[in-house]
């Protein structure tokens, strides 16, 4: 551990995606990977967004572009959200989820994880080493904040908007996201019925990469009691804690080693 | 897909019992949880007029019918004391076995722990679910809910995991609040 006098330490907040982006870096010089990574999401907000009329995704979500007209990029999140359909039986859809503009397909769901994944690289392309990106409460994890052994990160609790439920600490390479219905009503629509998903009141997955991580905490919210047992059997490489509406809080075995004593 | 034991989320709404018997793998109850059930069982039963916070209200005590009841551990070997819960709330030290009390899943007997006047562990000894992966997702360690002002955790909590918020929602937040005292302090 550094001496705390000596640790940089530079944030930026950013409003782009619909949400808010926090940066914290303890690495010097961080302004201009920070300026890049702040370009690449507002380039994402562009590409993705199904807010907007004009967008790739808004468009090929009408059916006015068609797969071989997209661009890479779209296409790669296209096969992400394949990829992660397959993986959780349909319970992470993105061709069952309404857009704005009255098509079926919104992905919004798996690009904010994704986008946010790659902030990090282009972070650490810059040589950055220790800083988190919070994105809308979903957060990616390098390296740890120098004066301590890890990133402290508080779980909100569903209930009360500023307890926390669990405080976990991560480090490295790690990522953390939490599904709840409390900020956006029923925003997480179950595939399955087109309805709002009300099992659990949050769920908190860990892992290596937000994008999955991401996904999979919507995934188990929406798979509910269940969603835990998916995962412990098909994803070792995260963890999950989930706060029911009983009042039982579950977690899988893991869970516990991340969570601050 | 690989297996054939992965949930089908569509089915499970048409397979109530199917649901049940996974479900409930857990043995831990909310700090909140257990504090209403700890006053309920202090106060007589009554639940309402011993809430000690205002997060009680919001949230459902897992069970109307529990009693504590200082028992023997079949578990640990171990005898705990006969000891009586003041009507005041506090918590004499010894480990105590709560009846056993339906959840919507099934029964759930919860056992647990004081040491200092504290609640230290809270652990499941009745399982309603047999699946043993269900039991894998069980634990046994109290979830503390850290009362958090900003504050009391700033120096400490440096993000916040929660709920995709708006731009507008997040200048409520209390990652809103923890970017702002970094501004400040840097």
């Amino acid at each position: 551990m550094n001496d705390p006098a000596t640790v940089v330490q530079s944030s930026h907040v950013e409003e782009v995606m619909g949400t808010t982006v926090t940066f914290d870096v303890r690495d010097e010089n961080s302004g201009p990977a920070i300026s890049a990574a702040i370009d690449w999401l507002h380039h994402v907000d562009e590409v993705f967004s199904p807010y907007k009329p004009e967008s790739p995704i808004s468009k090929f979500g009408l059916g006015e572009l068609t797969i071989d007209e997209l661009s890479d990029e779209v296409r790669d999140v296209l096969a992400l959200c394949d990829i992660v359909n397959d993986d959780t039986n349909g319970a992470f859809n993105a061709f069952a989820v309404p857009a704005p503009n009255g098509s079926m397909f919104n992905p919004s769901g798996l690009v904010k994880g994704w986008a946010l994944e790659i902030s990090a690289e282009i972070l650490e392309q810059f040589g950055l080493r220790n800083f988190t990106i919070n994105g809308g409460g979903d957060i990616a994890v390098r390296g740890t904040p120098l004066d301590e052994d890890g990133w402290r990160i508080g779980i909100r609790h569903p209930y009360e908007a500023n307890m926390f439920a669990e405080v976990v600490q991560l480090r490295d390479h790690a990522a953390i996201a939490t599904s709840a219905t409390y900020e956006r009503g029923a925003h997480i629509v179950d595939p399955e019925t087109g309805t709002g998903t009300t099992d659990l009141a949050s769920v908190t997955i860990i892992g290596p990469d937000l994008t999955f991580v991401d996904v999979y905490a919507t995934s188990v919210f929406v798979m509910g009691n269940e969603g835990l047992v998916w995962l412990l059997d098909s994803h070792p490489e995260c963890e999950g804690f989930a706060i029911g509406h009983d009042g039982f809080t579950y977690a899988t075995p893991g869970f516990s080693r991340y969570v601050v004593q | 897909m690989n297996s054939p034991q992965l949930p089908q989320p569509g089915k499970r709404r048409h397979a109530a019992k199917g649901s049940r018997r996974i479900a409930l793998g857990l043995s831990v109850v909310s700090t909140v949880g257990l504090a209403g059930w700890m006053y309920s069982a202090a106060g007589g039963g009554s639940t309402e007029s011993a809430s000690p916070t205002s997060v009680q209200d919001s949230i459902s005590i897992p069970s109307t019918s529990t009693t504590l009841a200082p028992t023997t551990s079949n578990r640990n070997n171990s005898t705990t004391s006969t000891t009586v819960v003041p009507a005041t709330g506090s918590l004499r030290d010894g480990t105590y076995t709560g009846t056993s009390s339906s959840t919507r899943w099934g029964p759930v007997q919860v056992k647990i722990t004081v040491e200092g006047g504290k609640i230290t562990d809270v652990q499941a000894i009745q399982y309603p679910a047999n699946d043993n992966r269900s039991l894998q997702i069980s634990r046994s360690s109290i979830p503390r809910l850290v009362q958090s002002t900003l504050t009391a955790q700033s120096a400490s909590v440096s993000s916040v995991s929660g709920a995709t918020y708006t731009s507008a929602s997040y200048k409520k937040s209390l990652q809103s609040a923890i970017d702002q005292s970094r501004a400040k302090a840097s």
